[in-house]
């Protein structure tokens, strides 16, 4: 394919909008520039899901987004869209930008064109035992949860040729957390001696301490809450984080109760 | 309902100076790891209680207490941003797995001797008379408009900080 009809095909799409996060429809997941990158199936979309989003962001992602991916799926189907929305944030992607959008789009069409996502990870000069990691991914198996602070669920790499350690996202990592062991074979960390929960995330997957007192997710979480309540001011989010400190509290729709609560009544 | 006003950095550098000289306390840290931190005299902050009835346990036990809270006529509320105090000899930054709270008692009463921005590192310093110092810088979370930190007036209204470090100046519409 001619990279005038890329740029063709992307500035087609990119006139109907751009999505910086992951949006999830009854199509499916949406991204960029009217990337589909999934339906509301994931079965054998696995390595193409991969392989685009790597694209985009020239590191590899973590195969667990596919478990946020389906777990989002799962609320959606059950009726549960703002919680399923809410979920893609545990994917914890960086908002993409305008040259992301078209090397999503771009690697999005060079898959349909017949590409195997092997040979396009290689080409992109990616490791692509992300996808034979892919192929050993168990969604069953327990993980730390997102934004725990910790590693949750890293994997490693059975690359190292080139001795540089490519970048894995997604799943509750910040983009400098992440890093792959430069040799041995793909592995996923095993998570033992987890101490237990203390509260629940949105989709019900347990919160375990975190290592770290800063925790960026429970921060999104309760920013969520607050837009979901309603809250505008500095003044009124200022009351509701008031009201939550200390409080252990980590469900959703408590905080969106306690963020109702503290609304300025006109 | 509230208005914002983008500012510049020199005018909100210049907006800064107003707690130049101001003694810093009741620093700590809050859910999530904010920080939060006053200055100049105390007032009190009461709120509560809420109606409870029918709420979740956990949620009707928050709403049904009154908070009194010692409040400066200056609150800072750092939300998103990475933050670090180093004062006393002590260090703290948020990203620590566990806040040294010695670094918080250590910059307790300092007085705040100047806030500027520094574009080097795309964050801002604070820095006190006894030495101590707290730097402020930009943590993308999701979007550009996550809530970077806020300078809360005892008066009215804040100044607040959002991704790309764009600071706005809130004031309620009906204040």
């Amino acid at each position: 394919m001619r990279l005038d009809d890329l740029e063709a095909r992307f500035a087609a799409r990119r006139a109907q909008g751009l999505r910086r996060n992951l949006e999830i429809t009854d199509e499916g997941f949406l991204l960029g520039a009217g990337t589909l990158l999934a339906g509301l199936a994931l079965d054998g979309e696995e390595a193409r899901i991969l392989t685009v989003l790597s694209a985009a962001f020239a590191c590899a992602v973590s195969p667990q987004i596919l478990d946020v991916l389906g777990k989002a799926i799962a609320l959606w189907k059950g009726g549960e869209k703002f919680r399923a929305q809410l979920h893609l944030t545990y994917a914890r992607l960086p908002p993409l930008t305008e040259e992301q959008a078209f090397a999503l789009c771009a690697a999005d069409e060079l898959l349909k064109e017949g590409m195997t996502p092997r040979a396009l990870m290689k080409g992109l000069g990616l490791d692509p035992t992300a996808l034979d990691g892919l192929q050993k991914y168990n969604p069953d198996q327990p993980r730390v949860p997102a934004g725990s602070g910790r590693a949750s669920g890293r994997w490693g790499s059975g690359g190292g040729a080139s001795g540089a350690a490519p970048t894995l996202i997604g799943h509750g990592q910040a983009l400098s957390d992440i890093s792959v062991e430069p040799d041995g074979p793909a592995v996923q960390v095993a998570q033992s001696g987890e101490p237990p929960p203390i509260g629940f995330a949105p989709d019900g997957t347990p919160i375990v301490p975190v290592a770290s007192a800063d925790d960026p997710q429970g921060l999104k979480a309760a920013a969520a809450a607050a837009q979901a309540a309603g809250l505008t001011t500095k003044e009124e989010k200022r009351a509701f984080h008031n009201e939550i400190s200390g409080r252990g509290i980590t469900d959703f729709q408590e905080l969106v109760e306690i963020a109702k609560s503290v609304k300025k009544t006109p | 309902m509230a208005n914002k006003v983008k500012l510049n950095v020199d005018r909100t550098v210049e907006m800064l100076s107003a707690i130049s000289g101001q003694y810093v306390w009741s620093v700590r840290s809050g859910e999530y790891g904010v920080l939060r931190l006053d200055f100049g005299k105390p007032h009190l902050e009461v709120r509560g209680p809420y109606p409870s009835a029918g709420k979740p346990e956990r949620v009707a036990l928050a709403l049904q207490r009154r908070l009194v809270i010692p409040t400066g006529e200056w609150h800072l509320f750092i939300e998103a941003s990475l933050w670090s105090i180093e004062a006393g000899g002590f260090r703290c930054d948020r990203t620590d797995e566990k806040f040294d709270e010695r670094a918080f008692d250590q910059l307790n009463g300092q007085k705040l001797v100047s806030a500027v921005y520094a574009p080097e590192s795309s964050g801002w310093l604070f820095t006190f008379d006894l030495s101590g110092t707290l730097f402020i810088r930009e943590r993308r979370l999701q979007e550009e408009e996550d809530t970077q930190w806020v300078l809360f007036f005892a008066k009215g209204g804040c100044l607040f900080c959002e991704g790309g470090n764009q600071i706005f100046l809130e004031r309620d519409a009906d204040a």
